[in-house]
Formats: structure tokens, sequence, C-alpha cells
């Protein structure tokens, strides 16, 4: 095909484009220019907020590891949560850092890296809270009782009870990374696959395949076939 | 600032085609097609501050309008991939738009199919950029625009059913 025959046909599209946008002009004027949000602006939001939990989460747990340093299983299981806090505070860190970076006026297979980029931050944090969150639960609940309910759980519930409920997490674990990868790329509700996708790391490895084709993308100078 | 605002909706209104061709392209459904105008549109609009006079405010528009829709493809894909059961009018333009032409709808229906980064290639080259403009928009190097415009063009032929398999040679630059 030449391009004057592309160009033909181009040209025929811009026409009826022209009678479109006659119609339309004026409801760009009266739009109002600031009110609409991109959609990494919508994210930029979102990573602000989960900042702010994170931070919260931070102090308020070593805060509550500081008052209790005498008593050693309160103390272990609060470090732990805030080690989770601070893990899951550095990734968004991260993700803020990288949209920061992120400027429309770059050339777009810039923007094409960075916005895949970002979406590898986003799965691996989701990844790694997902895959941790079951281990957590024996310090949560040591925490929570003591913090709570002013229980001291070792004494209430017996290491042999608190063991169990680690099994329990492990357990819990295990089945849930067996079912993500059950049902990764399958059809279902919407919740499901992306829990099976994140957590099988095939969101992870999308993510970064797609890194790999933009770099390709951007040295091929071969000839065509 | 009224007069920046005026000064960007008479330049934003003389080349809103760009808006339309590149969400038609990047979108399947009318909602997202929408949703996708007025995020480029405020996009362009908060760059607008730092827009270099000297340059030219299509190519400029071009590659903000392009970094938007890539980046609202991929964050949307999840949302289109749902709504695609529901909503399959690829590319329609509004209701009571001049009857379609079948050789325009092959057009259109092949640039959707492309992946993001090909789908600004051609894009740019149905719109006569030069290699060196689309390079610099895109950030690839001018041999890099010719090759991939070369297999894109063949790509074309076959799907507007004018050859069964692609020519050789097809990566010879036009400018």
């Amino acid at each position: 095909m030449e391009r004057d025959e592309l160009s033909g046909l181009w040209q025929k599209y811009d026409a009826r484009l022209d009678e479109l946008t006659r119609t339309n002009a004026l409801l760009l004027r009266r739009s109002s220019l600031a009110a609409a949000q991109t959609g990494l602006g919508r994210l930029s939001g979102k990573l602000r907020l989960e900042f702010a939990i994170d931070v919260l989460a931070v102090l308020v747990l070593g805060s509550f590891a500081a008052a209790h340093v005498r008593e050693w299983a309160i103390l272990l299981a609060a470090m732990a949560l805030d080690a989770y806090a601070i893990a899951i505070l550095a990734a968004t860190v991260a993700q803020l850092v990288a949209l920061g970076r992120i400027d429309y006026d770059e050339p777009v297979i810039a923007i094409a890296q960075a916005v895949e980029r970002l979406r590898l931050l986003r799965a691996r944090k989701t990844l790694w809270i997902l895959a941790l969150a079951p281990l957590m639960w024996v310090p949560l609940l040591l925490v929570g009782l003591r913090g709570f309910f002013g229980i001291d759980p070792v004494a209430v519930l017996g290491l042999r009870y608190i063991a169990a409920n680690a099994a329990f997490g492990a357990a819990v674990l295990a089945g849930a990374v067996w079912t993500a990868r059950r049902y990764a790329g399958s059809a279902g509700p919407a919740w499901l696959r992306y829990f099976s996708e994140t957590l099988s790391g095939a969101e992870v490895r999308a993510a970064s395949r797609q890194l790999a084709a933009l770099t390709r993308y951007e040295t091929d100078e071969s000839a065509a076939a | 600032m009224v007069e920046r605002e005026d000064s960007f909706v008479a330049l934003l209104t003389e080349n809103q085609k760009i808006l339309y061709k590149v969400a038609n392209a990047y979108c399947r459904s009318r909602a997202d097609r929408d949703d996708l105008v007025a995020e480029t549109t405020a996009a362009l609009w908060k760059s607008f501050e730092r827009f270099d006079q000297s340059r030219r405010f299509s190519t400029w528009m071009y590659r903000i309008a392009l970094n938007v829709a890539i980046s609202f493809s991929r964050s949307e894909r999840r949302r289109s991939e749902h709504r695609a059961a529901v909503d399959v009018g690829a590319l329609e333009l509004p209701a009571g738009e001049p009857e379609p032409d079948e050789r325009l709808e092959q057009l259109n229906d092949f640039i959707a199919a492309l992946d993001d980064l090909d789908k600004a290639l051609m894009l740019l080259y149905l719109d006569e950029y030069g290699y060196k403009n689309i390079a610099a928009v895109l950030g690839l190097t001018e041999t890099n625009v010719a090759t991939k415009i070369g297999r894109l063009k063949a790509r074309a032929r076959v799907a507007l059913g004018l050859e069964t398999t692609p020519r050789k040679g097809d990566n010879d630059g036009t400018r």
C-alpha cells in the first residue's frame, strides 16, 4: 500500500472528525478545565492516603513496642508488625517517587516504561502484603489482645495455642498460594482474578515481560522481515 | 489567567481532532473514550503552563495525548476487558455521522488492534509527521521509526485485504 492510499483514507476520517468537532467545540469551551483528573492523578491521591495510613501504623506500633519492652512476646509481636508496616511504607514511598517522576511532556516510550515500572512496584507490594498477611496473624492477635483488652496473651492462651495459630497462618498461606496458582488466568469474579493473578506472581511476571518488551521496542532497528 | 485560558481553548479547539483520533484508537467503549478525552484535556491544561511557544502546538499536544492514552489504557485495561462483552462498538463515530466507509472502518479496526506504541506510531505517520518528528515524540531513533513503519504498512496492506502476505522491502522510509 502506498502512502497516498493510506493518506486518502485518513483524510476521509479527518473530514468526518471535522463535522463532529464543529458541534463539540462549544462543549469544550464550557468544560471545566481544572476539574477533570487524570488516572495518575487519582492514583496519586490514593497513594497519599496509603502513605498517611502507613505512617500512622508505623508510629502507633513503634510506640506500642516501646511501651512493652519488658514483655518479650508482646515486644517481638509489635516489632514484627512494625517491620511489616515499615516495609509497606517504603513500598508506598517508592511508588510516590516513581509517580512523581512521570511527566507527560516526555517521549512516549519513556512514559510507557515509567507506567509499567509503577505497575510492577504496585504488583510487588500487593504480592508481599498478601503473602505475609497470614503470617502476621499471630503478632496481630498478641498485640490486639494486649493493646485493646489489656490481656497477657501468653499467660491466658499459652504457648501451645499460640504456636497452633502460627501453624494455622502458615497453612492459610500455603492454601492461598495453591488457590492463586490454580485459578490464575481462569475466568471468575474480578476479585478472585485479581487475588489469584497477584498472589501467584502472574501480575509481577506480566509487568516484567512488558518492561522487557518496551526495551526491545526501543532498541529494535533491524530491517523489516 | 483568563488570557492564558482563552489562548489554550483556542489552540485546543483548533487541534481537537487529535483528541478524538487518539481516544478512538485507544478506547473500545464510548464511556472510556469520553473519560480519556476529559483526562487528556485536563493533562494538557496542567502542562500548558510549561508549553514552549516556539514549538508546534499540535506536536506537543500529540505527545501529551498519547502519553495520557497509554497511561489510561494500561490502568483501565481490566475495566475495558470487562466492558468488552457488552460494548463492542469499537471506533464508531457518534450517531448522526455520515455513512461508514468500509475501508476506513477496516483501517480503524487495524489501528485498534495494534499495541499501544504501534498505535502511536501509526497515528503520527497517518497525520503526516516526518520520521524525525515521530522519533522525537516517541523517543526512538529515526531508523527504528522507519523500520517499524515499514512493518506496519505491510501489516496494514494485509489487514485491508490488499495482499495476503506482506511484501519485502516495506521498511523503506518515505521521508
